[in-house]
């Protein structure tokens, strides 16, 4: 493809930011490879040709300034770029009122009250699995405690858990088959009959507190509903399961921190934070609103830019050896959950499920590890995780 | 590795006052926020909607006089928020925009009354 007349030549690299690289399995080598530049900002022709920023600094600059970079395209290339999700895809002063609609369901007050909840559904599935000695982590319990906390907080018949856990399989496919129009249009047949439902008879759920929400005076239409309710679904499943695929990869190989974890629970909360830090799972995209300079470079009106947040994470001028787990070093700062306006409304929960179900499996199977024989590969995507992961632990007798 | 007892030597010490005097004093890890570290540690009356997006105005404190300047600078956004806020004053930050680290370290912020949500 023809590159740009404002993107330096020396800029150009050869990246396909769902999938950097193909031949390994995992390609947290490849990302921080990128390093081996200086430059902060690179751009590459892949996904319809977008800037990548890899740098801690730069990521942070560009999801912190929402005026230069709107989030009216969220993926790359443009034409997948998920513009009709709210608040996600909306920039200030649109965004505001509907942010506000959701995160009630998120303050810190109100996951807290749910705290006893998903301590139940995590002893719940442990206490299927933990008997049999194996289990395959995403497809017996990754995948199934984000779910089952979403039922809970949209307040769903837990026999819809199935149909759920269906999408997220189909969203987080290896060979990233599923087809995205048609995954949204499902999304939204199953969304709209239960806002419907709610609208009439509201609940204290999230789901009612969107069918009802007021914006700007108004009653919120019945697709800006549907819309925030997708959000919601896409935002809250596979990204728990996929941070919590990694943290169970990176303990399965680590005796001594599983030991001192499952001997020291008190530092499991120090644990989450570098987990979070080290292991993020999302890739960010913006549109440029306005010319823009950084790094030295001009970002043109209209230029598609993407922040793979573990290229944050793996960036050696923000924390020393970064690939290593360090339950000691300070942590802070990583763009896991972004930065500004759009920061993620659900990571006070999702740190939660990461804690409490560290927590619970440590209590029952303190030590396990990698199936003998198992190959265990990054899936990489919009949502990098580990699509299998077989692990065996002593089975109680 | 580090043991548990030096890393905590490396913790940060705020205090939070309330409108009636109490206080509250915690020792937090740096590099989160000042919002974080209070909600981790149940600071009554920071409330922290929206978790650091910087869009609801609940995690709103008063900055003592002589910690304005290490809590950092203040963004346009920031301003702009507070410049909503019915109860906001000269001294007053989102703690959601404030860096715990060592230069904030033994500061005071006071609580406002109430918190008050943008709609």
């Amino acid at each position: 493809m023809e590159i740009p007349e404002n993107v330096p030549a020396d800029r150009v690299i050869d990246l396909d930011v769902y999938n950097p690289a193909p031949e390994l399995d995992d390609p947290a080598q490849a990302w921080k490879a990128l390093h081996a530049r200086d430059e902060a900002l690179l751009w590459t022709p892949r996904n319809g040709g977008h800037w990548v920023a890899t740098r801690g600094s730069s990521i942070r600059a560009i999801l912190e300034d929402h005026e230069s970079f709107s989030s009216n395209v969220l993926m790359v290339p443009r034409e997948r770029g998920l513009s009709n999700l709210l608040p996600t895809a909306a920039d200030p002063p649109r965004h505001r009122p509907f942010r506000m609609v959701i995160q009630q369901a998120f303050t810190p007050a109100s996951v807290r009250s749910r705290e006893e909840g998903i301590r139940a559904l995590s002893r719940d599935l442990i206490a299927r699995i933990a008997p049999l000695g194996q289990a395959d982590f995403m497809r017996d319990f990754a995948s199934r405690l984000p779910t089952g906390v979403f039922l809970q907080i949209a307040d769903l018949p837990t026999e819809h858990f199935d149909l759920l856990y269906g999408w997220m399989e189909a969203v987080m496919r290896p060979d990233g088959s599923a087809d995205q129009g048609e995954l949204m249009q499902r999304f939204a047949d199953y969304l709209l009959p239960i806002l419907t439902e709610r609208k009439a008879n509201p609940g204290g759920d999230v789901i009612s507190a969107i069918a009802t929400a007021r914006i700007e005076g108004q009653p919120i239409t019945q697709d800006d509903a549907v819309n925030m309710a997708t959000t919601l679904l896409l935002g809250g499943l596979d990204t728990v399961a996929a941070l919590m695929s990694f943290v169970w990869d990176h303990l399965a190989r680590d005796p001594a921190l599983q030991r001192l974890l499952a001997d020291s629970p008190e530092r499991i909360r120090d644990a989450v934070e570098e987990f979070c830090r080290r292991f993020p799972v999302g890739t960010n995209t913006r549109i440029t609103a306005r010319d823009t300079e950084i790094d030295g470079v001009t970002i043109h009106k209209g230029d598609l830019v993407t922040t793979p947040q573990i290229l944050h994470a793996l960036d050696e001028r923000e924390y020393p050896d970064p690939l290593r787990f360090d339950i000691d070093r300070q942590t802070g700062g990583y763009s896991s959950f972004g930065h500004g306006v759009h920061r993620c409304p659900g990571s006070f929960l999702g740190k939660m499920e990461l804690r409490i179900a560290l927590e619970e499996w440590l209590a029952a199977i303190p030590a396990f590890g990698i199936a003998p024989g198992a190959r265990v590969r990054v899936t990489p995507g919009v949502t990098a995780g580990i699509f299998s992961l077989p692990l065996t632990w002593p089975a109680a007798a | 590795m580090r043991t548990w007892r030096q890393a905590r030597a490396e913790l940060v010490r705020v205090t939070f006052t309330d409108q009636l005097g109490h206080s509250v004093s915690i020792d937090h890890p740096p590099e989160c926020s000042l919002m974080e570290a209070a909600v981790e540690n149940e600071i009554t009356g920071i409330e922290a909607q929206c978790y650091g997006a910087a869009v609801c105005g609940t995690c709103h404190v008063y900055v003592g006089p002589q910690w304005l300047e290490a809590a950092g600078e203040k963004s346009e956004w920031e301003q702009a928020m507070l410049d909503a806020l019915p109860l906001a004053r000269a001294e007053s930050r989102l703690s959601c925009q404030i860096v715990l680290s060592d230069r904030i370290d033994g500061a005071g912020f006071i609580l406002p009354e109430r918190q008050e949500s943008l709609e």
